[in-house]
């Protein structure tokens, strides 16, 4: 009896071995490195930017290029399928880099993309998402674009504080709050730039914002360090701090006819990097130079509330969270019109910006 | 439908297997008559070339000395049996007298045996004992004074080590006991023989410490040796499935090894040791999993290279059956999984070769066993040939003529050398590594975790003489993970000892 | 009989815990994503305490009595409807595990492949399991614990960097309700009070030891499964919402030197947890089904009981309405209650066997 139910299963087990899941060589695969995506009346038009392998097993990655591909669908699968289908290989997004939203996307619903992008099993969340400066295919489908390139100027400009959100995590996180910001990638004489952000209330861009309300929504979220800092000096110098640290608490009550005030209260560390055209030394300007970065940042900060909150009611900076957080029976009593009672409300900004390094050369020298 | 299978198997001719009839009157007692009794003798034999007998007086009877050509040494044979035989005292005068003198005033040989039955004439004879058979006397004298040739003690050729004893076990039985013997110097020691193999009578001899092993895994051991049924016994491994549990597993119950001092060391932990004349392995039981990755080196070398040294070889373990088949499953199942840069030299890789990761990866594994198996078994000058061979056609012309993808290459490669990590292992490793790839190129990762989950289940169902196999990682006990995944200090690891009654879980009843 | 002793068996419990905890399906309404659901486990571990009181009260008088034992004890027809009860619902919970866990492989992981290879792979594996025994399964679970501690410190150490405590808000901001409501769900889906109750026969000296492991169990469950959620909640926060499986979007995200992503490597702990569970729960119906129709099952139990396993697990999958029917019964918490609560109680007020009034 034993031997004929080991032999059963071992057939079974045999039989099972013939194709009950669907293997796929990696030749059979286009392994997409970038995805552009615009919209039309039509439906959606994809440009995908893959990987073209060149050699077997010899040489390195560096040689390969990448080939493009272009498909349109009424739907984002549709598309997808079409693209598949015209190349001869199964899309693969395992590997995709970037994802490049065109503007028309974000003019006319960039809430069910994102959407879509996010429950796709392959895509990886921390994949960098931006936003055209015109046609996603104008910029995922240029010669000279290179998906790696693109995804090394996205990824230093987020390591060095330059850009805030960028990734499909962060995109999908603040969608959640009904305020979407995705920074700006425009081509340039000599390449690509990330420059500003795109502001969607959730599903339509509404709003742009320029680099310096950027770097004030990054000092709001403390998402800071590393960046610099220029000061204007009354003696008609320049002087660059370097920020080497940074937080900002955020604290929310209400005033006594129930407004909101929130407090920001920013700390951050710098250093002084550069000082040109002045005629004094650094240690003798300390505390100016205080007063001059705590200022600016404070004008920042300003710039970028005015921008998002108070204009266009977006909250990019988890306001909502705090209230929620700190005062969990307002949140609940004006559930409903708590994002206009944000939109009206006061803040309150403490910047401490304290330089701690000074640099090699002595103020001797300058005199 | 199975009593029909059942009745068309059994309707086809079937011998059904038989113990050999032994050779007629061998349990036939001696009768005293000389003559008859070589007559017998020679009948059993039937004449075989290497019976040599001589007829010789003493005491004024006529006696035989029976030898096997080869198997005696012929300088002890004259100088203590040929001799003193030859220059009886003159007071002996009758074959009463003869065997007592035999018996208490003479030194005929180290080991002196009496017998009464032709069975164990020729178990002595061809055991490189010398025979006297005195007329009118209805037993024999059995004097041992072997001289057949053996291998010379060298170094054990499956466990080498860098530090340690470079003694190994030959195949005479009773030189593999001296060189136990020598070690451990304790009254404590036992050797306990007895025979198994119907026509083979091979002499297995049991090996324990009295004051550490338990009576019961004592009784259970002989009992199940006893139970072997078996023509011939020529090696350890004859034995090793009558000692071995079920469920049917991969990996074995019962260590082997050809370390005398490895052997010393476990018997002193409370195991017991079986030792097969003929064979240079020893087996050693109950035979726990994590001592397929402990060697002699461990605790010889510091106690930090020695832990690094044992991680190594887990590593090694999983590396070498999960590698391959991790690789095909993820590049066709699951490429994301891969870096990117890893990911395009792959792809690049598989564009021009004609098979699928799965094929190419059972193709190379193949032809990699059969150059390691064909090195093993050719002449030595000849295996080098083999090996630069199987280098050259496995690692250049199939890459360059794009048969298989440079990093299968790598795979193979890092693949073999961890086999080599833990030999003790190899025959496991090898079944499970093809079993890995046809599951990780069908299944993908989901199969590999089921075949990987199936794998431990069967390994922690396995219990060696009532000592669970995983033990004491699972049941976990603290205090014996000192020797485990690393090495406590020797201060520590000698301050108190650990018998194998004590691990977690076990069975086995612990003498008062 | 093989017998495990009662560390093993709270740790196998323990690991059946983190399954049914982490690949909860879409569509039920739950959703551990808030603070509200912290609250609701430890009210759910309490609740189960409570639960277990009036069985525990009854059941420390028979020491070494599991339930269909003590049924039997009471009257032969109270054991034949305990031991048929018992089996079902055992059967029942292994038949959610395998959907739940194919469900999560064929939306997450192998969106392209159809459910019924899964599935047979995967009762098959479970039943091999069952087979091998509940001492093996056990020592498995104890190689497989240290597994799931060494990659759960992994995925959330990457996440602690993250942790912004303004994502923790007061429980109670939607009101009771959805505290009540995580409670209720999250009790009704600790279907691990069943085979508590019923194997004790099969632990090494239960006695106190029992009662001891039973709450050490509790504070494990709460400690672990309240602490991977609370730091989520911190660090992901409203991402975390957005997923159906949230710790598997975690282990997607998770980098480790040159590792982008390890979700590999909760797919492999969850394939063991899924398996361990199953194979418990398919082992627990194995054996009431001994109980029941004695030795003579022994050769074809195994394989029926696959069999209708790997069935009804095709027709849910297969079946939205079918898998929404279930989950309706499953979480409604009314199985639990009468194995837990029900069942003991009527069994208790039964007439003792010799005459004996109850």
């Amino acid at each position: 009896m034993k031997p004929f139910v080991t032999l059963g299963m071992a057939l079974l087990l045999c039989g099972m071995l013939c194709g009950c899941m669907n293997s796929l060589r990696l030749k059979d695969r286009a392994i997409v490195q970038a995805l552009g995506i615009d919209r039309s009346e039509g439906g959606y038009q994809l440009t995908l930017q893959y990987f073209v392998p060149t050699s077997s097993g010899e040489g390195d990655s560096r040689t390969n290029r990448n080939g493009l591909l272009s498909a349109s669908g009424d739907t984002l699968s549709e598309a997808i399928e079409n693209a598949s289908r015209s190349y001869g290989r199964e899309v693969f997004f395992g590997s995709n880099k970037v994802i490049v939203l065109g503007q028309s996307v974000a003019e006319m619903d960039a809430h069910d993309p994102i959407d879509y992008l996010n429950t796709h099993h392959q895509l990886h969340p921390s994949m960098i998402l931006l936003l055209a400066e015109g046609e996603a295919a104008d910029i995922v489908g240029d010669e000279k674009s290179d998906a790696a390139e693109i995804e090394k100027l996205a990824e230093t400009a987020l390591h060095s504080h330059r850009m805030t959100g960028g990734t499909l995590l962060d995109a999908v996180t603040q969608m959640k709050t009904g305020s979407l910001e995705l920074p700006i990638l425009r081509q340039g004489e000599e390449g690509f730039l990330l420059e500003g952000a795109g502001l969607l209330d959730g599903e339509k861009l509404v709003d742009e914002l320029t680099p310096s309300e950027v770097e004030g929504v990054l000092w709001l979220n403390g998402e800071i360090g590393r960046n610099l800092l220029h000061l204007s000096l009354p003696d008609g110098g320049i002087c660059v701090l370097e920020i080497l640290s940074g937080r900002t608490e955020k604290r929310v009550h209400t005033d006594t006819d129930g407004g909101l005030i929130f407090d920001f209260s920013i700390h951050a560390d710098c250093a002084v990097r550069e000082l040109t055209g002045s005629k004094r030394g650094e240690r003798e300007m300390a505390e100016e130079l205080r007063y001059l970065a705590e200022q600016k940042i404070l004008q920042l900060c300003r710039r970028a509330l005015e921008k998002t909150v108070q204009k266009n009611g977006a909250d990019l900076f988890e306001l909502g969270t705090a209230v929620r957080h700190f005062l969990p029976d307002y949140a609940q009593k004006y559930r409903d019109s708590l994002p206009s009672r944000m939109q009206n409300s006061q803040v309150d900004l403490r910047i401490s910006c304290i330089p701690s390094r000074i640099g090699l050369e002595a103020d001797e020298n300058k005199r | 439908m199975f009593r029909k299978w059942n009745a068309f198997i059994h309707g086809e001719e079937r011998r059904d297997y038989m113990h050999p009839k032994p050779v007629r009157g061998v349990d036939e007692h001696l009768s005293g008559d000389l003559s008859a009794d070589m007559i017998q003798i020679r009948r059993m034999f039937d004449n075989s070339s290497d019976l040599v007998d001589r007829s010789i007086m003493a005491a004024g009877t006529p006696i035989r000395v029976l030898i096997c050509e080869g198997m005696v040494n012929l300088g002890t044979y004259a100088e203590i049996l040929a001799e003193p035989l030859m220059n009886l005292p003159p007071t002996l005068q009758d074959k009463d007298a003869l065997l007592d003198y035999i018996r208490r005033d003479s030194l005929l040989g180290a080991d002196q045996k009496e017998f009464h039955t032709f069975g164990d004439l020729f178990t002595f004879l061809m055991s490189g004992f010398a025979v006297i058979l005195i007329e009118g006397l209805p037993l024999g004298i059995a004097c041992g004074m072997q001289g057949f040739s053996f291998r010379s003690i060298s170094e054990p050729s499956s466990e080498v080590n860098v530090r340690g004893s470079r003694e190994g076990f030959v195949e005479p039985l009773r030189i593999n006991l001296t060189m136990i013997r020598r070690r451990i110097k304790s009254p404590a020691l036992k050797f306990e023989l007895m025979q198994s193999g119907v026509r083979s009578k091979t002499e297995v001899a049991l090996v324990y410490m009295t004051d550490s092993v338990s009576g019961e895994l004592l009784d259970t051991v002989r009992a199940r040796l006893k139970s072997a049924e078996l023509d011939v016994v020529l090696d350890s491994g004859y034995l090793q499935p009558f000692l071995e549990e079920k469920p049917l597993s991969l990996f074995s119950g019962v260590g082997t090894t050809e370390r005398p001092d490895t052997l010393c060391a476990k018997i002193c932990e409370g195991r017991i040791a079986v030792l097969v004349d003929g064979s240079p392995f020893a087996m050693i039981v109950p035979y726990l999993f994590n001592e397929n990755f402990q060697s002699v080196d461990d605790y010889t070398h510091q106690p930090y290279y020695a832990a690094f040294i044992r991680l190594l070889k887990y590593a090694a373990f999983l590396f070498t059956i999960l590698l391959p088949g991790t690789y095909v499953a993820l590049a066709t199942f699951h490429p994301e999984l891969f870096p990117d840069a890893l990911l395009f030299n792959i792809a690049s890789s598989e564009e021009s070769t004609p098979f699928p990761l799965l094929f190419e990866a059972l193709i190379i594994h193949f032809i990699y066993e059969l150059m390691r198996e064909a090195g093993l078994r050719l002449p030595r000058p000849i295996g080098h040939a083999v090996s630069i061979v199987g280098a050259l056609v496995i690692g250049d012309a199939a890459v360059t003529a794009g048969l298989i993808g440079a990093p299968m290459v790598m795979v193979v490669a890092i693949t073999a050398i961890s086999s080599f990590v833990v030999p003790s292992l190899y025959q496991s490793i090898t079944v499970l590594r093809f079993v890995f790839i046809i599951i990780g190129g069908v299944w993908g990762l989901f199969g590999i975790t089921l075949g990987i989950g199936v794998l431990f289940c069967n390994l922690c169902a396995k219990h060696p003489l009532g000592v669970p196999e995983t033990a004491p990682a699972s049941p976990f006990s603290l205090y014996p993970m000192r020797d485990i995944f690393t090495r406590q200090n020797w201060k520590r690891l000698g301050r108190r000892e650990l018998l194998i009654q004590d691990m977690p879980g076990s069975q086995i009843k612990k003498d008062a | 009989m093989q017998k495990i002793t009662v560390p093993q068996f709270f740790i196998l419990l323990f690991l059946c815990r983190s399954f049914t905890f982490f690949t909860f399906t879409p569509g039920s309404g739950h959703t551990l994503t808030d603070t509200s659901s912290l609250l609701g486990l430890l009210l759910a571990c309490l609740g189960s305490v409570v639960l277990l009181l009036p069985v525990w009260m009854i059941l420390r008088r028979h020491p070494g009595m599991g339930l269909i034992e003590y049924a039997f004890h009471r009257s032969p027809g109270a054991g034949t409807a305990a031991a048929t009860f018992f089996s079902l619902y055992a059967l029942f919970e292994a038949v959610g595990s395998v959907v739940h866990f194919t469900i999560f492989l064929t939306t997450a992981i192998y969106p392209q492949e159809s459910a019924w290879g899964f599935v047979l792979l995967f009762t098959l594996a479970a039943l091999y399991f069952v087979w091998m025994g509940l001492e093996a399964t056990a020592r498995l679970s104890g190689l497989i614990l240290v597994a799931l501690i060494f990659s759960v410190i992994l995925i959330s150490g990457a996440f602690v960097p993250e942790w912004e405590a303004l994502r923790l808000c007061s429980p109670f901001i939607g009101g009771t309700a959805p505290i009540l409501r995580s409670a209720a769900v999250t009790l009704s889906e600790t279907a691990e009070l069943v085979p508590m109750l019923l194997l004790i026969p099969y632990l090494k000296d239960a006695g106190k030891k029992m009662t001891r492991g039973f709450l050490w169990w509790i504070l494990a469950v709460f400690l672990a499964l309240g602490g991977i959620s609370l730091l989520l909640i911190a660090s992901i926060g409203e991402y975390a919402d957005t997923q159906s499986y949230p710790l598997y979007a975690a282990a997607k995200m998770t980098r480790l030197f040159y590792f982008q992503r390890l979700d590999a490597l909760h797919l492999f702990i969850w394939t063991l947890l899924g398996l361990i569970k199953t194979a418990l729960f398919l082992y627990v119906s194995r054996q009431s089904l001994f109980c029941l129709l004695g030795k003579r099952a022994q050769k074809w139990v195994l394989p029926i009981l696959g069999g209708v396993t790997a069935a009804g697990s095709i027709l849910l999958c297969r079946s939205f309405r079918a898998y929404e029917a279930y989950d309706a019964i499953s979480l409604s918490g009314v199985p639990l209650l009468l194995c837990v609560l029900i069942v003991p109680l009527l069994v208790s007020l039964c007439r003792k066997k010799g005459g004996d009034a109850a």
